[in-house]
């Protein structure tokens, strides 16, 4: 079920009640068969084969690592337990890709064979929890962490339902303590995590949603648009995955809240960045940290004695890679690579402009820094284009078409007018007001009632008024 | 020779701050400057003044400054301390 | 059970936001309802009974009769005159080809059977490839369909409500276009009659760039959204008559060279033959107003004015004695 759906808000609260009147020893237990039937809820019920299968070889691999005396047998379980992962994460992701080639290679030979057709297999949250599972085998490869004994606890770290389906990408060591501590009723934890999740819906269902249907009109009908409209789409496309994804990221860390849980959080004011790195520093901090960690530091290393070169090549295949985990497509290649160009090239100009900003004398000034923040966001702009058109074709008319001026240049149109812009607007802006409210100026649950209540009363009311009735998953979703 | 009064200058170097000692409990936020891109030009610079080199695994699970000292004294064969 | 009073609490708490939320939201809930009601473009979603009408139309707005200056010049009152049938007016302002569809879901259920929808088509937008799939009205139809399976009290509820306010300044009587109307302007600063050759520099600008987006629409007909509103329509007994309806031929010849008025008409001919060719072969009605309509029944490149919808009442009320 998604976050966004009736089903879920009925959910969540009988869980935790559930939790809640379950003595204290079962309560790991009680998570996991709601995680399990969470997942089972989206229709395919070969997803709970996969997490089980990887589950299962993960735990098993886990334990054969700490037994294993050698390092020739422990490198051996790790690349098997690697591999193994891998497999499944391929066999979900791009099987259709694949095949679909496999039937193109076939049929130059016979002419007539048809390979039989895999319908495109759903695969969310197996990208996420794999990769959870191959963090897992090499902390303990690298004796970061102790192999875990209880499979309940085990299963229960990768298939913990508030992150399942889009992350965060959880460390054991950071995961595995908190669910294992016994649990104690905690009413700012209810109250907090309550808000986050609120917070969070709203922000998915008024604004990014919203943004959505502007993003898909120009995306959908592309031919018809030139110039001005395509440069709002991109614009508005970096808002709309910004806010969508950071809205199922507050949802997940609410509802693991209310469990004592606290997840790790994946944005940090992204398009405030100064740099790409910066960027990846901002942006889907779990993902960002996991492959820096396990692609991009081992690369980086093996290769240390080819210099700058060695580091580029490093962070165009970690980048590469990263392209690759978000889907079996042309787009999401050549974004990864986009980031991975800027990345690299960044490591042979940095010297020269640091030493062109001395003798500008822009260091550390706030003009250097907004310019810096322009150009990044542009950046990452430019590379969204690839991410969110659907075909390759789509993409490189909108490069193409982006300056173009000609035609009809309203940046409104029937389906997105002035109501849709304000909704937006003010529900941004409010939003960012409440924020501030009760993260800077005032400890919300010390303040009076009426403020309290006022904003909460506000994010629901709000929510449920001006929500798109369109019923979409996050974008997320489908990696 | 131990292995710290080698490795100080390298770090020195690198770093490019004279004021810097070493000491066991070490760690790269207590050095200005240090990060995974500084961090592979220490490594560099230490393995091709020791002539040693370190392999994946041990690179990999440095936690502190100690850390990397005892593995490039084993190396050396140059006492720790 | 639950020992920890703060949880009973929070519980408690919550419960007490989810009923103050619950007030605005249905009270809220009913403005749509009574909007509907005022905009002569969206009746279908403010109409409640259509058994006193066997015919009906749909569509975008050239079928909407917008360009008349009352009630009685419209599509559906000058087909009442001719024929003495109620034809119900379900074309919407900005309908997509999925908007036309749910229209046609919507009233295969509520027209008696035995009734005949007119669906509206005109070649300029209909036959665009990659047309926006979205649906302007999805939301409209969402709230119908939820409020048509809305328990017994709130129907009730909404009917009395409905009655309360009939005096009410908010409230209009359907169909009194008078009261809603404001000064439309048409593309070419029409004033409702006939466009207006004389402001050419500003109307130059707009058919420059209407002419310009049409060149890039690649002519493709969605005979798959056709086969749906045919044959939801078919389930409930109820024959779909489809209606070519024309661009004004004699403003592209008065603002295009020679050469590019005959490539753009003949496009768009091309398609609407095509069309044709395809409901000949599929053995479904239509009615063909492509060379039907003279240059001074438009306002603009598309939308009628009265004498437009006079010839599009006439051509209905023609079909509606042929098939006696």
């Amino acid at each position: 079920m998604f976050f966004n759906s009736f089903e879920y808000l009925f959910f969540l609260p009988l869980v935790f009640l559930l939790f809640y009147v379950t003595p204290g020893r079962f309560r790991w237990s009680l998570l996991l068969w709601a995680s399990l039937l969470f997942y089972s809820a989206l229709g395919s019920w070969y997803l709970l084969l996969v997490l089980s299968a990887v589950a299962i070889l993960t735990y098993a691999a886990g334990r054969l690592l700490g037994l294993a005396s050698t390092e020739t047998h422990k490198r051996l379980i790790l690349w098997a337990g690697i591999l193994g992962n891998v497999a499944i994460l391929v066999a979900m992701k791009y099987l259709t890709f694949l095949a679909d080639s496999a039937q193109f290679v076939v049929g130059l030979f016979s002419g007539q064979y048809e390979a039989p057709h895999l319908a495109l297999l759903v695969s969310i949250g197996v990208s996420y929890y794999v990769f959870q599972a191959i963090s897992y085998l090499n902390d303990i490869y690298l004796e970061i962490e102790q192999p875990e004994d209880h499979f309940g606890y085990f299963f229960l770290y990768l298939a913990f339902f508030p992150k399942l389906m889009q992350g965060p990408i959880e460390r054991a060591g950071d995961l595995l303590p908190q669910l294992k501590k016994p649990y104690h009723f905690d009413y700012d934890n209810m109250r907090f995590g309550a808000l986050l999740f609120a917070t969070g819906l709203f922000k998915k269902v008024v604004i990014a949603d919203r943004l959505g249907i502007y993003v898909n009109a120009v995306y959908g009908d592309l031919a018809s648009f030139s110039g001005l409209p395509l440069l709002a789409a991109t614009y508005v496309y970096a808002f709309q995955i910004y806010f969508d994804f950071s809205a199922y990221t507050d949802m997940a860390l609410g509802a693991a809240r209310l469990f004592n849980i606290r997840l790790t959080d994946n944005f940090n004011s992204p398009y405030l960045a100064t740099s790409i790195a910066d960027f990846w520093r901002r942006w889907h901090i779990t993902f960002s940290r996991w492959i820096l960690d396990y692609i991009f530091k081992p690369l980086q290393m093996r290769w240390r004695n080819a210099g700058s070169v060695g580091i580029a090549a490093a962070l165009l295949v970690t980048f590469l890679v990263s392209g690759l985990w978000h889907g079996a497509g042309w787009g999401f290649i050549i974004w990864g690579l986009l980031h991975g160009l800027f990345m690299g090239c960044s490591v042979f100009y940095k010297p020269y402009q640091k030493k062109l900003h001395g003798r500008l004398g822009l260091v550390k000034t706030t003009r250097l820094k907004v310019w810096q923040v322009f150009v990044t966001f542009n950046l990452v702009c430019f590379a969204w284009i690839f991410f969110r058109a659907d075909t390759m074709a789509d993409a490189l008319y909108v490069v193409q078409h982006l300056f173009v001026f000609s035609g009809n240049q309203n940046l409104l149109f029937s389906g997105f007018r002035e109501y849709e812009l304000a909704i937006v607007l003010i529900g941004t802006a409010s939003y960012y007001a409440c924020r501030y409210i009760y993260t800077r100026r005032v400890d919300l649950f010390e303040s009076k009632v009426w403020l309290r209540w006022g904003i909460y009363y506000y994010i629901c009311l709000i929510a449920v008024l001006f929500c798109v009735k369109r019923a979409s998953g996050f974008i997320y979703f489908g990696f | 020779m131990n292995i710290k009064e080698v490795l100080e200058p390298i770090f020195r170097q690198v770093f490019d701050d004279e004021q810097i000692k070493l000491a066991a409990e070490m760690t790269a936020d207590d050095v200005d400057g240090w990060d995974s891109l500084s961090h592979v030009n220490l490594i560099v610079a230490i393995e091709s003044k020791l002539k040693i080199r370190f392999t994946q695994k041990e690179l990999l699970t440095f936690r502190c400054v100690g850390d990397l000292m005892r593995a490039s004294a084993e190396k050396a064969g140059l006492p720790v301390a | 059970m639950i020992r920890e009073k703060r949880l009973t609490l929070f519980l408690g708490k919550a419960a007490l936001l989810l009923v103050l939320l619950g007030l605005p939201v249905y009270l809220l809930g009913l403005v749509p309802g009574m909007q509907s009601v005022n905009d002569p473009r969206k009746f279908l979603f403010a109409q409640k009974d259509f058994s006193s009408f066997n015919y009906a139309i749909i569509g975008d707005s050239v079928f909407c009769s917008y360009y008349v200056d009352s009630d009685k010049e419209t599509m559906w009152a000058q087909f009442e005159q001719l024929t003495g049938k109620r034809c119900f007016p379900a074309a919407l302002n900005g309908a997509t080809i999925a908007d036309m569809t749910d229209a046609a879901e919507y009233l295969a259920r509520r027209l008696p059977p035995g009734s005949t929808v007119f669906v509206g088509l005109i070649p300029s937008r209909f036959v665009g490839k990659g047309i926006v799939r979205h649906r302007n009205y999805f939301n409209d139809f969402d709230q119908l369909k939820k409020s048509s399976s809305a328990s017994f009290f709130k129907r009730t509820l909404d009917d009395f409500i409905d009655f309360a306010f009939q005096g009410f300044l908010l409230y209009r009587e359907p169909y009194s276009l008078e009261t809603f109307m404001r000064k439309k302007k048409g593309t070419f600063d029409t004033g409702y009659k006939t466009w207006d050759k004389a402001a050419w520099q500003k109307a130059n600008q707009q058919y420059r760039t209407f002419v310009e987006s049409q060149k890039k629409v690649e002519t493709y007909i969605d005979t798959v959204a056709l086969t749906d509103i045919r044959e939801s329509l078919a389930a409930r007994g109820i024959t779909a008559v489809f209606v070519l309806s024309a661009l004004n031929q004699g403003l592209i010849r008065e603002f295009s060279s020679p050469e590019e008025a005959m490539e753009f008409i003949d496009k768009f001919s091309r398609t609407k033959n095509d069309l044709v060719a395809y409901f000949d072969r599929s053995g479904v009605e239509y009615i063909d107003l492509f060379d039907r309509i003279d240059s001074d029944c438009f306002v603009d490149m598309v939308h009628l004015n009265t004498c437009g919808d006079a010839v599009m009442a006439q051509a209905f009320a023609d079909y509606v004695s042929s098939v006696k």
